[in-house]
């Protein structure tokens, strides 16, 4: 057997190290076992459902995938035979829509509070993945450049509460997010502002003794980047980044402030103009690197105009972004 | 009370439980991450476990089907599924191991996802490729280069760290 590098040896041994035990959380295994329980039982649900479908020759499925839905994976029939979806066990929380289908549905770790969608941010953005960017990625984590990092003494006032956990509850393809709806938070976790940012564009929430923080995503009411983004006056540093390339870099504050600016004013369709994903074009990351250690990052699409899935009215931004990148 | 996965899921779960975090730390880079994917992972496994139990090696399957879940989320939605922690990492009051756990995750950072899948596979469960390749749900060639890749990578960052390099130099 062909002998091993030193380095990779080291690789290995400290990939036994201790450092990545992770402690299990009480009940995690019973957590499992309901939820195995659980997945049988919307199983049967599923499978009667399509043995009735086909049974009536209602191309339903077929319907049900064409719909599609932003962040799902659907595999789906009609919901004659699923069971009632929960209540939640939060006092003042609405009641949960009636469905009318049933879907197994792939969330991403996000929050809508207030009609806003939030996504997680990732501990780092070298982490991310090269594909199309549509939620945001931030960093505080080792590898953020420093003040930034955040803790539970940064939460403030409550400004929410986890209603539903998505993960676990049976929903109709069409669901529409509401308040209090989140992907993986549990049921009860608190939603809380976090210092230095305004609560439309960063919370926090305290899950398994961790801090976890959410930046908006897309508000529905959005007109301008302004209503996206809490950033005037706290970028000292803008990166591009094609791939995991990072071809160029804003470091004048006259630049910063043109660009940043022009990003704020920037009109924003409404969200139902939507753009094919085949013409999205080359990804940039636009990487703001914010005063205080943080970095707000969003993919942008030169050629369609798009920041976050979002289209922006050319061309103040594009010309701000080519300006930036040739160096004028 | 009935076992809610089948005869000896529930035993496996115990047995197995802390093995697959600790894979899933490693995979995702984040202890919260790990827990949701290897919850997923094993709910999965709990629904087949009358097959899988049958054929043995449970917990093979169980990290195949991580290693699958981390690899296609990002296949299937094409856009980045965030998750992570603002926590620091967890590291051991150790001196060497808690600086080699930290050059390490680092370094891992640095890696695709699908680099890191295939380096972890390698190095931590000692998979051959055609192993990695199979729960990676890829060819041979495809894992050999995401492998090659990963592992080069990591070598060009560890190299770097001087106090990597003077471990390595003692033959430690």
């Amino acid at each position: 057997m062909k002998a091993m590098h030193p380095l990779e040896e080291e690789v290995r041994r400290a990939m036994r190290s201790p450092g990545w035990d992770v402690p299990v959380p009480p009940e995690a295994a019973q957590d499992i076992r309901r939820a195995v329980s659980r997945r049988r039982g919307q199983r049967r649900g599923l499978v009667t459902a399509g043995i009735a479908a086909a049974v009536l020759a209602v191309p339903a499925a077929a319907e049900v995938a064409m719909r599609g839905l932003d962040r799902t994976t659907i595999s789906a029939v009609p919901q004659s035979t699923v069971k009632a979806v929960p209540q939640s066990t939060v006092k003042g929380c609405p009641p949960p829509v009636t469905p009318d289908g049933a879907a197994i549905i792939e969330w991403v770790d996000f929050i809508n509070l207030d009609g806003r969608e939030y996504g997680r941010l990732v501990p780092n953005p070298q982490t991310l993945v090269p594909g199309v960017a549509i939620f945001p990625g931030a960093s505080f984590g080792p590898m953020a450049p420093v003040p930034g990092d955040l803790t539970r003494q940064d939460l403030g006032e409550r400004v929410g509460v986890v209603c539903y956990r998505l993960s676990d509850l049976t929903l109709p393809p069409d669901y529409q997010t509401r308040s209090g709806d989140a992907g993986f938070l549990p049921v009860g976790t608190e939603l809380r502002a976090l210092e230095g940012y305004a609560p439309w564009f960063r919370v926090g929430a305290m899950v398994r003794g961790g801090l976890a923080v959410y930046e908006l995503v897309d508000r529905p009411d959005a007109e301008t980047g302004a209503d996206l983004f809490d950033i005037s006056g706290k970028v000292r540093r803008i990166a591009f980044l094609a791939g995991r390339r990072e071809p160029a870099a804003v470091t004048d504050p006259q630049d910063i402030r043109t660009l940043v600016d022009a990003l704020l004013a920037a009109k924003l369709y409404p969200v139902e103009h939507r753009i094919p994903e085949d013409a999205y074009g080359t990804e940039v990351r636009l990487r703001f690197f914010l005063d205080d250690g943080t970095i707000v990052q969003r993919g942008y699409f030169p050629d369609a105009d798009l920041v976050n899935a979002r289209a922006v009215e050319p061309p103040q931004l594009q010309q701000a972004y080519d300006a930036a990148t040739t160096g004028r | 009370m009935a076992s809610m996965g089948g005869e000896g899921f529930d035993e496996f779960v115990d047995a197995e439980l802390p093995g697959l975090l600790r894979l899933g730390h490693l995979l995702t880079g984040s202890p919260h991450d790990a827990w949701d994917l290897t919850q997923d992972a094993l709910v999965r496994v709990g629904l087949a476990w009358s097959r899988i139990d049958a054929n043995g090696n449970s917990a093979g399957y169980a990290q195949r089907t991580m290693a699958r879940l981390h690899v296609s989320r990002w296949r299937r939605l094409r856009r980045e599924v965030l998750g992570g922690s603002a926590e620091g990492p967890t590291i051991p009051d150790r001196a060497a191991d808690a600086e080699l756990a930290a050059t390490l995750r680092t370094a891992l950072q640095q890696l695709g996802r699908q680099q890191r899948t295939a380096v972890v596979l390698r190095y931590y469960c000692d998979l051959p490729l055609q192993d990695i390749a199979d729960y990676m749900g890829c060819s041979v060639g495809g894992a050999k280069s995401q492998l090659s890749r990963g592992t080069s990578r990591l070598r060009d960052f560890l190299s770097t760290d001087p106090r990597i390099e003077s471990r390595v130099k003692e033959g430690r």
